[in-house]
């Protein structure tokens, strides 16, 4: 038995699918798109980089050449998630109402097949279109790895995090398919939730944020975990382990994944943006922040005679002694993205399974 | 000139089928589906022998569909039972769908893949092992006559053959029981006649076939029995001939005479036809201008049945029996 005999008999559907992605030009356009789009971004990054900031000597420093690095990595990184975004949606969100559309939906019900093997395999050769997109653009990322300042595990961490996404955005999608007759209905249904996840979580926080700045609170940051289901946050999370020092293992400390300041000022990213976009807002501007590893006096108000008043924790967790037990960022990202995956699975495999007392 | 829509029928009344003369494959007892208020399927009953080709005719909204949803285990009745080979699709999904081959009546076909590669999925689709997959797609597509479409894309085939690879993916996994709905919606004469050849050629190889039409005809030609069915009830059960001669329309003349009036009278053989037009003749004070058989036809007998029922005359027409001149498998 062959490779793919062994695939089309362990999961036809998958088997299906993803002859039928191979077979025609519509993918081959979008990766090519995509890298052309993505290539055109990354050398006229390099070359603003390279141009506007040199050493002492005409050529970049060693400091200078690591943040370019950096900000081409978080670059590359911020255009997967993108992608991942509105990819992986429009990849699924036919997957079980185009069946329904093409009314082939009743003849896999009545077959051997089980709801969970058809449901996978839609999921599955989604996520594999992704993957081949992903892995299209790790050249890219391999550019920024030779220029510094990132790390192999770095990579490989946050592409990771991207992943994990684009399964958890398929997940959420074919229950989006399997609960919408149309496929029509179904992208729109898939386009509004990727947009409530992302767009309406950034809201979201930032009017907890503000109602926190107008109660008065000297540190106004809503809880992380409201931007927990927000793939880009987790992926400007993960992305800001590396472009930071190293030496910390919880970045956020007690400030959770947007903490104030991190740092690597000289980052410039779409990434970075949003780490400023969440960024703890105080009642007065003007107080500077250093989330490195040592221990830096946080401003936490103004005493009567306008002196700042400090607090000695520091500007990350170091001797945070009671946000030991707290639960970093990525893992709530994890744990909230997961439970929205096997509730979308568990939504599509209902929805496809027969006998159903309505017909689907 | 018919009176096949005024006449009473005398139909017999009975609560269940009487027990058919081989074994039910498909049994039927008071099957119900309900949609809110709406009764898709009222309490029906019925039983499909092995190896007969049983079809169920109505009209748009009859509740044929929905009957076929459930014998295929999709749909959950409402009440009542449905077994197939004594397994409930309900309980029993998977050992049903072993043995079921459905066609449904909304044929969708992959239409970017080759005939042959359609197959295949459906194959493995059934936990069909690989290595049985050519030979079997390679016998389905002689079979339904398309075996020089092999690699055609099926978005390029006419529809009766793309009714025919649909039939082809309903027998891949060698069902006992086939469940076609409407199969011949759609198509030209000569489509229809190939597929009932075809029907009759998977009548004889066994098969047990549930086939549903609006074009009552086409039913006539193929079925050992049929079900007249409308407003989710089944109003007539039986062989066509038998249903025929329960409504006493088997056989009918009609008589011009040259002083414009004509008449029906039942003949029931030969003779009783000569003995009539003898005493028409003879002792008829009228002259006979023309004479004609009239053909009660199914279409004929279903507008009958249902009105007849729908003037509230009998509450439940059947007739449990197959006619052996009209069954394939009769005396294989």
């Amino acid at each position: 038995m062959s490779i793919v005999d062994a695939v089309a008999w362990r999961n036809p559907v998958l088997h299906r699918e993803l002859k039928q992605r191979a077979s025609t030009p519509r993918m081959m356009l979008v990766i090519t798109l995509y890298l052309v789009v993505l290539t055109a971004v990354v050398f006229a990054l390099y070359q603003a980089r390279t141009g506007d900031r040199t050493g002492s000597f005409g050529q970049p420093g060693v400091t200078e050449i690591a943040s370019i690095g950096q900000s081409l990595f978080e670059y590359v990184l911020f255009f997967m998630v993108i992608l991942v975004l509105f990819i992986v949606p429009g990849f699924t969100a036919s997957s079980i109402a185009g069946e329904r559309e093409r009314q082939t939906l009743r003849a896999l019900q009545v077959s051997l097949l089980s709801p969970r093997s058809i449901v996978f395999g839609k999921v599955g050769a989604s996520v594999a279109a992704t993957v081949l997109l992903l892995v299209a653009s790790l050249p890219l990322l391999a550019v920024a790895y030779l220029i510094g300042g990132i790390t192999f595990g770095e990579i490989f961490i946050s592409l990771g995090v991207v992943l994990f996404a684009a399964f958890g955005l398929a997940c959420i999608t074919v229950a989006c398919s399997a609960i919408v007759k149309r496929v029509s209905g179904a992208i729109l249904l898939a386009y509004g939730i990727v947009l409530l996840l992302v767009g309406g979580t950034f809201v979201g926080y930032a009017v907890l944020q503000e109602v926190d700045a107008s109660r008065g609170s000297d540190l106004a940051q809503p809880p992380s975990w409201v931007m927990a289901a927000n793939p880009l946050a987790a992926v400007a999370d993960v992305s800001q382990r590396s472009v930071s020092d190293q030496t910390d293992d919880d970045q956020f400390g007690e400030f959770g994944p947007f903490g104030p300041s991190f740092g690597n000022s000289q980052v410039e990213s779409p990434l970075s943006a949003v780490r400023d976009l969440m960024q703890p807002k105080f009642p007065q501007n003007g107080f500077g922040f250093n989330d490195g590893p040592f221990p830096v006096p946080i401003p936490v108000g103004i005493d009567e005679f306008g002196n700042v008043i400090q607090d000695n924790r520091g500007g990350n967790d170091q001797g945070a002694s009671d946000d030991g037990d707290r639960v970093p960022f990525i893992a709530e990202f994890f744990i909230l993205f997961t439970a929205l995956s096997v509730t979308g699975l568990a939504i599509a495999i209902w929805r496809v399974r027969t006998p159903a007392r309505t017909e689907r | 000139m018919s009176t096949l829509g005024t006449s009473v029928m005398p139909v017999v009344p009975i609560s269940s089928p009487e027990p058919p003369s081989r074994p039910a494959l498909v049994r039927a007892r008071s099957l119900t589906k309900n949609y809110g208020s709406l009764a898709a399927v009222d309490n029906i009953d019925f039983d499909i022998p092995r190896g007969s080709i049983f079809g169920l005719i109505g009209p748009n909204g009859a509740g044929k569909s929905t009957t076929f949803a459930m014998v295929a285990s999709l749909l959950i009745p409402t009440s009542g039972t449905v077994t197939i080979a004594d397994f409930n699709p309900m309980t029993d999904r998977m050992q049903v769908r072993r043995r079921v081959g459905y066609m449904p009546d909304n044929i969708g076909v992959y239409g970017d893949l080759t005939a042959v590669d359609y197959l295949r999925f459906f194959a493995a689709s059934y936990r069909i092992k690989p290595k049985a997959w050519d030979p079997l797609v390679d016998g389905l597509l002689e079979l339904v006559d398309l075996a020089d479409k092999r690699d055609a894309q099926v978005d390029s085939l006419s529809r009766g053959m793309k009714q025919r690879l649909s039939l082809a993916r309903a027998l891949v996994h060698d069902p006992e029981l086939l469940i076609l709905d409407e199969p011949a919606s759609g198509l030209d004469p000569r489509a229809r006649v190939e597929l009932r050849e075809l029907l009759l050629q998977l009548a004889r190889m066994g098969k047990t076939i549930l086939i549903s039409s609006h074009i009552l005809a086409e039913l006539e030609a193929v079925c050992s029995d049929i079900a007249i069915m409308e407003g989710g009830r089944i109003h007539a059960i039986g062989a066509p001939a038998d249903i025929r001669a329960a409504t006493n329309t088997g056989s009918r003349i009609a008589v011009a005479f040259t002083d414009g009036s004509t008449e029906e009278y039942p003949v029931s053989d030969a003779l009783t036809q000569a003995a009539l037009l003898r005493r028409l003749v003879i002792e008829d004070p009228r002259d006979v201008l023309s004479f004609a058989p009239v053909d009660a036809d199914l279409e004929g007998l279903y507008m009958q049945i249902t009105d007849t029922v729908r003037a509230g005359e009998v509450e439940t027409a059947a007739v449990a029996s197959v006619d052996p001149l009209l069954d394939p498998m009769a005396g294989t």
